[in-house]
């Protein structure tokens, strides 16, 4: 149920999520955060993950990392494989050790998370220290490389958090990420926080480590231009489900399902040029109250009787493309069909 | 810039706290030295008692040099200090700073042992509450500190004494001979100042946990001991050097009701039996070296506070 077959792809898959759903209860109320996720992520590959604010990408990293604490209670059911293990049902001492260490993350705000009383390489330090049981001379070496890698002056060792730019910053949150060579590269919003010329030099340093490093990273964002510029394929998150996943340049020119045509519709951008923006009427349902059958269908231009009453599963529509939707592609037939009229 | 150098705090630094040490120093003992003549009542009339006759008092004004214009006594007063001369006791005929240099080992002794008392007390309870907020732990850390903060110094120190010295007999009544004198009127000190202290640690804790650089570590794989105490408790301490340098304060403050209780003759004592008698340079002296003190442990608490936080450190 809700599992699909993988078929004609190439390239191995590092990380596997299978139906991950995740709910919250406090107080008698419960959110479902993740209703079934279904998503790949292959070897060197940049995934991105798009969603509004509230869709359940925060959610999902954590889920992954096993982050999810506070006094809600969480449940979580699903399989994250990785390395022929299921995350989810490791326990604490083994799951350490994956984090940071085999799969890792960037932040969005990388002053915010970094530790204001240590220095960048006192960070790299106690990476190196607890996965690697480097002592700090042996962790120099390595420390020194990766400021190379991501184009840091070595003065930036010894430097804290608040004296360095955003974009240094962001680098020197990299640098920390990777420092033990990990598998996978989670990016949460890693440029959002950035202006627009540091943005860029972010998003090619993490293409050139994924190439340099065989790096696979799963990048997460709001932002759809920045998903289409770095991601070699992109899943769309709508309301604690994947509801389409094409590669990259058919997912922004052939999008199938109704919400990530009219969420592209509503960015500017050049693929959009001439025609007016769009907003979509409502907002993205709170994870207490998702809305019955297809979780879009209250805001649907083409939904009918079948969308409030059963929720569609992700199918592939054609090669590399699947889609969540009754009607896939429906959307523009009808509004050409119209404009014919 | 130069970060590397600063790991302690700058030359320039410290001697800008330091000055501002000495003109602290300088207002509080003016200030002292005006209220004490401006407040009613006389030493001379104090010393020759109430019978004595004008002219005997009179002569004595002279002698002790209060009869004088206040400009007059504080200037000279300020020359003596220049010279480090803080007079002699009007009733002791002694030297103020000889009588001072008996008793400030005995309140400095007290009032440093109840602070690391305190400090021992509140950093592991104040860690330990915010790690299981709304435990078992947390709600005893909170009652502690509701009871220690309402009840008063003095009155503590009184059931102290009548539970442990009188009914049990386990600790001396009154005396500084053995450090056994000591447990008690430390207890009585130390209690209040770590009920203030609990709330802070745990709360300054709670922020720092909630963060998301402590989140980073986490999700970076850094064991949860490191998270705690190597990330979260040492920003959580910065505020605590701080708040714990003014609470020190309130310790010499609160050691001179204490040494009153278990009959320490400590300098709160002095200074209390000198403010009854209008012992003009012993109130004085004593002040100059109470401010110095709580000044001289603000100095050091900006020191290591710009130490161990890179970012006041820079500037």
């Amino acid at each position: 149920m809700g599992r699909h077959k993988i078929h004609g792809r190439d390239g191995e898959t590092v990380l596997q999520l299978q139906d991950v759903q995740v709910s919250f209860s406090s107080d008698g109320r419960s959110a479902r955060a993740l209703r079934g996720i279904d998503l790949e992520l292959r070897e060197r590959e940049v995934h991105g993950l798009v969603g509004e604010s509230g869709a359940g990408k925060s959610v999902l990293l954590h889920t992954l990392l096993h982050l999810n604490r506070g006094s809600a209670n969480v449940e979580t059911s699903g399989r994250v494989i990785y390395k022929g293990q299921d995350l989810l049902t490791l326990f604490e001492p083994n799951m350490r050790r994956i984090r940071g260490a085999e799969i890792s993350i960037v932040f969005q705000e990388p002053a915010k998370h970094l530790n204001p009383g240590l220095t960048i390489g006192g960070h790299i330090e106690d990476l190196l220290r607890y996965h690697r049981a480097a002592t700090r001379r042996t962790a120099g070496a390595r420390t020194a490389e990766l400021l190379e890698l991501v184009e840091l002056p070595r003065r930036v060792l010894r430097q804290y958090a608040f004296e360095l730019s955003g974009g240094m910053q962001q680098r020197a949150m990299i640098a920390i990420a990777i420092a033990c060579n990990p598998q996978v590269l989670l990016a949460d919003e890693p440029t959002t926080a950035l202006d627009v010329t540091v943005q860029r030099q972010i998003l090619e340093l993490l293409l050139r480590l994924r190439a340099e490093l065989g790096l696979s990273v799963l990048f997460v964002s709001h932002d759809l231009g920045v998903v289409h510029e770095i991601a070699d394929r992109v899943s769309v998150l709508y309301a604690g489900r994947v509801v389409e996943e094409a590669p990259n340049t058919v997912a922004f020119s052939e999008p199938l399902h109704p919400y990530t045509e009219l969420l592209l519709r509503s960015v500017p951008s050049a693929a959009v040029r001439g025609r007016a923006l769009k907003v979509i009427p409502g907002t993205v349902p709170d994870a207490s109250a998702v809305p019955p059958g297809c979780a879009f269908h209250p805001r649907c231009p083409i939904a009918g009787e079948l969308c409030a009453e059963q929720m569609p599963q992700l199918e592939p529509a054609c090669d590399e493309h699947r889609v969540a939707c009754f009607y896939p592609g429906q959307l523009s037939a009808l509004e050409s069909k119209e404009g014919a009229l | 810039m130069s970060p590397p150098s600063a790991r302690f705090p700058s030359l320039r630094f410290a001697a800008a706290k330091l000055g501002r040490l000495f003109v602290t120093v300088f207002v509080i003992t003016s200030l002292v030295f005006v209220v004490l003549r401006v407040l009613p009542g006389d030493p001379a009339r104090t010393i020759a008692g109430l019978d004595a006759d004008e002219r005997e008092v009179a002569a004595l004004r002279a002698e002790l040099g209060t009869d004088r214009p206040m400009l007059e006594q504080y200037l000279s007063w300020l020359w003596a200090m220049l010279r480090a001369d803080f007079g002699s006791s009007f009733f002791h005929d002694r030297p103020v700073l000889e009588l001072i240099r008996e008793r400030v080992p005995l309140t400095v002794t007290l009032s440093v042992a109840a602070f690391l008392g305190a400090l021992l007390v509140a950093v592991p309870l104040g860690v330990a509450m915010a790690v299981r907020r709304w435990g078992a732990v947390d709600y005893f850390g909170m009652a502690f500190s509701h009871l220690a903060m309402a009840l008063p110094e003095f009155w503590l120190a009184i059931l102290l004494l009548l539970a442990f010295a009188v009914m049990l007999g386990w600790f001396p009544l009154f005396g500084a001979e053995t450090p056994l004198h000591f447990v008690l009127p430390v207890v009585a000190l130390a209690l209040s100042r770590a009920a203030v202290l609990v709330r802070l640690v745990r709360s300054s804790m709670i922020e720092e946990l909630g963060k998301e650089y402590v989140l980073a570590a986490r999700a970076h794989g850094l064991p949860e001991h490191r998270v705690r105490y190597g990330y979260a408790l040492r920003n959580a301490l910065l505020p605590v050097i701080t708040v714990g340098a003014i609470q020190f304060g309130y310790l010499l403050g609160g050691s001179i009701v204490i040494e009153q209780v278990f009959s320490l003759p400590g300098l709160g004592r002095l200074l209390l039996s000198a403010i009854y008698r209008r012992d003009f340079p012993v109130v004085q002296g004593g002040v100059i070296v109470t401010a110095v003190v709580f000044s001289g442990v603000n100095f050091i608490a900006d020191l290591l506070y710009s130490a161990a936080n890179p970012k006041i450190r820079m500037t």
